[in-house]
């Protein structure tokens, strides 16, 4: 489903270049699940940004779903990210203004999904994450840990093939990181793709896979190896 | 983003929303009615004057003298100046020349009630020959008789003449109803009664009354005083087409007699021309005023815009994470300002209207409403408004949505 080639990712300030990735190679498959752990600043949201055709790159080629994304243009990267991918960000990213309905609403609307359909979709995923009483409060008037759950539910309504997770349990208590770690894991096995970042080395442990990221570098780790950097 | 959300978001930033529609409206209502102002001015000049602008001349002389008897000075200009072989007929004239009074304002009553309001006409009073001077074209029943012809010094024993004839609007503005033949009208301050003996095609002849929206309301009667101040005029038709010859020459006849000196001989369309210059500098004052009104308002409009946005980049950075391309975040912004813009249009074309209607009844300000040119102004207002948001909303559109997004 995803392919890097040699991805390299450099931020230059007037006064510093950050190499926030260089030489990332890596191949993913149609419905994996996979845990990306690293230090903090050590390039993971990074890599999801360009995974989730947020960010461009400076070297090397990344194919999603076959397509070169370097060449493709921003109408059909603004599609691609609308259609295949679902994201969760680090700090929630709610639309402020919006009410909760509203906001899992707005990429239904560009996907072109009719009334009946979006309003099926928002109640079926706010109810998924616990909040179908709250479809009319806006982002400002829920905890942290509820308004992470609208942007799960806001990622989960398009029922992307394709899910980016950046820490997705990083505000909730132990019960809830749980409850979101199981509903995700019950994505996956449906079928989605599963990228999620995350610094819980107990919730590593449930995916296929494990990546970690120092320094930009990125590689693949047994889970034995888990333990021994959490941070 | 839908329609809806959009609606929500000016709900919700009300205070800038209602600023940059106050804005658009108020461009809406300067620039609708100077338009209309400019328009209807320079539409007036395309209202045909119906005489020979270059064939009639307007002569303006002042004398000095104290002790000069006016009243043998212009028996003998006459004289002289019909003596001419350029000119065909000559007539002293009092206050009104052709495109040019002198001084007063002239009204005329359809009757001694006082209550009433008059029409306000070019009021020619002339002495033999000033009928043809004009060039007049009867149409209904007969000039003067040169035994009607008055011609004395001002004063209490001023002797006024019985008959006028008129021009065809305005006898059909003073009598609607009836053949104004044969009826009797009222003139000067003290009403003085006027039987009505013939009607003339209309003619553009007074500078008062174009002023005044009456262009062609005028009337000729043959009365004419001398020595209420120190001016003499004369008006005269010659048979040489605008030439300057004729002009030098008259001027020179003129420059013989001691004790009074040649303001300005002139033919009529170099009177209407200054007329016209006037009115097109108003016009163009009015334009310079909607230049400054749409260039305060596209300059604000940027201003607020990028301001808006400038709240909203973050906003708009996830927008284009979930999926909007650049293309559709200009598009929103642009519908976003199109909605303002069109409440902003709204208002400020009745406030136009409202603004119109106050112009023309308390200032005599000509400038109806044209409707298709307050639709012009409309669509001008909304590019206008478009194009001020195209540059903020470019750059926003611009915004990676990495940017906003990495941070919490
Ligand atoms: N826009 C930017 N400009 C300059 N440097 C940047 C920018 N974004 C990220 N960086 C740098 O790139 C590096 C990787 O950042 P990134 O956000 O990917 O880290 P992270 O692994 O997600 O950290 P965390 O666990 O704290 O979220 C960091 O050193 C960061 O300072
Ligand atoms: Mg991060």
């Amino acid at each position: 489903m995803l392919k890097m080639n040699d991805i390299s990712k450099i931020y230059r300030t007037d006064l510093v270049e950050t190499h926030a990735l260089s030489g990332v190679n890596l191949t993913v498959e149609e419905g994996e699940f996979i845990a990306v752990t690293g230090p903090s600043g050590s390039g993971k949201t990074t890599f999801l940004n360009i995974t989730g055709l947020l960010e461009t790159f400076e070297e090397g080629q990344y194919f999603l779903d076959g397509e070169d994304v370097s060449q493709l243009s921003d109408k059909h990267l603004s599609r691609l990210r609308n259609e295949k991918i679902g994201f969760i960000f680090q700090g929630f990213n709610l639309i402020s203004d919006l009410n909760l309905y509203d906001n899992i609403e707005v990429p239904l609307i560009f996907r072109g999904l009719n009334k009946q359909t979006r309003k099926q979709r928002i109640e079926e995923s706010l109810e998924l994450v616990g909040l179908g009483s709250r479809a009319n409060h806006f982002p400002a008037q829920l905890s942290g840990g509820q308004q992470q759950r609208v942007a799960i539910a806001r990622a989960l309504a398009g029922k992307p093939r394709f899910l980016l997770a950046d820490e997705p349990t990083g505000n909730l208590d132990t019960m809830m990181a749980r409850q979101v770690m199981a509903l995700l894991q019950e994505i996956n096995r449906q079928g989605t793709t599963l990228i999620m970042v995350t610094h819980d080395n107990e919730l590593a442990q449930r995916a296929h896979r494990n990546i970690q990221i120092l320094d930009g570098q990125l590689s693949d780790i047994a889970k034995s190896q888990l333990t021994d950097l959490a941070v | 983003m839908a329609i809806k959300h959009i609606l929500k978001l000016i709900f919700k930033h009300k205070s800038i929303s209602l600023l940059i529609t106050l804005q658009i409206a108020i461009a809406v209502t300067i620039v609708g009615n100077t338009s209309f102002i400019s328009y209807r001015t320079l539409q007036n000049w395309l209202i045909p004057s119906h005489m020979a602008e270059e064939q009639i001349i307007n002569v303006y002389t002042r004398v000095f003298d104290k002790d000069l008897d006016q009243g043998a000075l212009i028996e003998r200009d006459l004289q002289n100046l019909r003596a001419l072989p350029e000119v065909e007929f000559a007539s002293y004239a009092a206050n009104e020349l052709v495109l040019a009074t002198v001084n007063g304002r002239n009204f005329v009553h359809n009757s001694l009630d006082r209550e009433k309001q008059g029409e306000r006409l070019a009021l020619f009073a002339q002495t033999p020959q000033g009928v043809e001077a004009l060039g007049v074209k009867l149409t209904h029943g007969r000039t003067f008789y040169d035994t009607e012809y008055m011609f004395t010094s001002t004063g209490p024993q001023a002797q006024r003449a019985s008959v006028v004839v008129i021009s065809n609007t305005l006898a059909q503005a003073l009598f609607p109803e009836q053949n104004a033949l044969g009826q009797t009208l009222f003139l000067h301050t003290e009403r003085l009664p006027y039987q009505v003996i013939g009607i003339y095609e209309d003619m553009m002849l007074g500078e008062n009354a174009v002023y005044n929206n009456s262009w062609y309301h005028s009337a000729i009667i043959p009365e004419a005083h001398y020595g209420q101040n120190s001016q003499v005029n004369y008006i005269l038709k010659v048979h040489t087409d605008g030439s300057k010859r004729t002009l030098e020459n008259i001027e020179n006849l003129l420059f013989k007699e001691e004790g009074r000196i040649v303001k300005q001989v002139e033919y009529a369309a170099r009177a209407k021309k200054r007329l016209w210059d006037g009115r097109s500098t108003f016009a163009f004052i009015m334009m310079g005023i909607s230049g400054i009104a749409i260039l305060v308002t596209g300059v604000g409009i940027i201003a607020l815009v990028s301001f808006s946005i400038s709240v909203r980049t973050k906003e708009i950075g996830v927008l284009r994470a979930l999926g909007a391309s650049q293309n559709r975040v200009l598009r929103t912004l642009l519908l976003e300002n199109s909605i303002l813009a069109f409440v902003g249009i709204a208002v400020g074309l009745f406030a136009a209207l409202w603004l119109n209607q106050y112009f023309v009844t308390n200032l005599r300000i000509q400038g109806l409403i044209v409707p298709w040119l307050a639709a012009i102004v409309a669509i001008a207002v909304w590019l206008l408004s478009a194009c001020a948001v195209y540059i903020p909303a470019r750059k926003a559109a611009k915004i990676a949505p990495a940017q906003v997004t990495k941070t919490s």
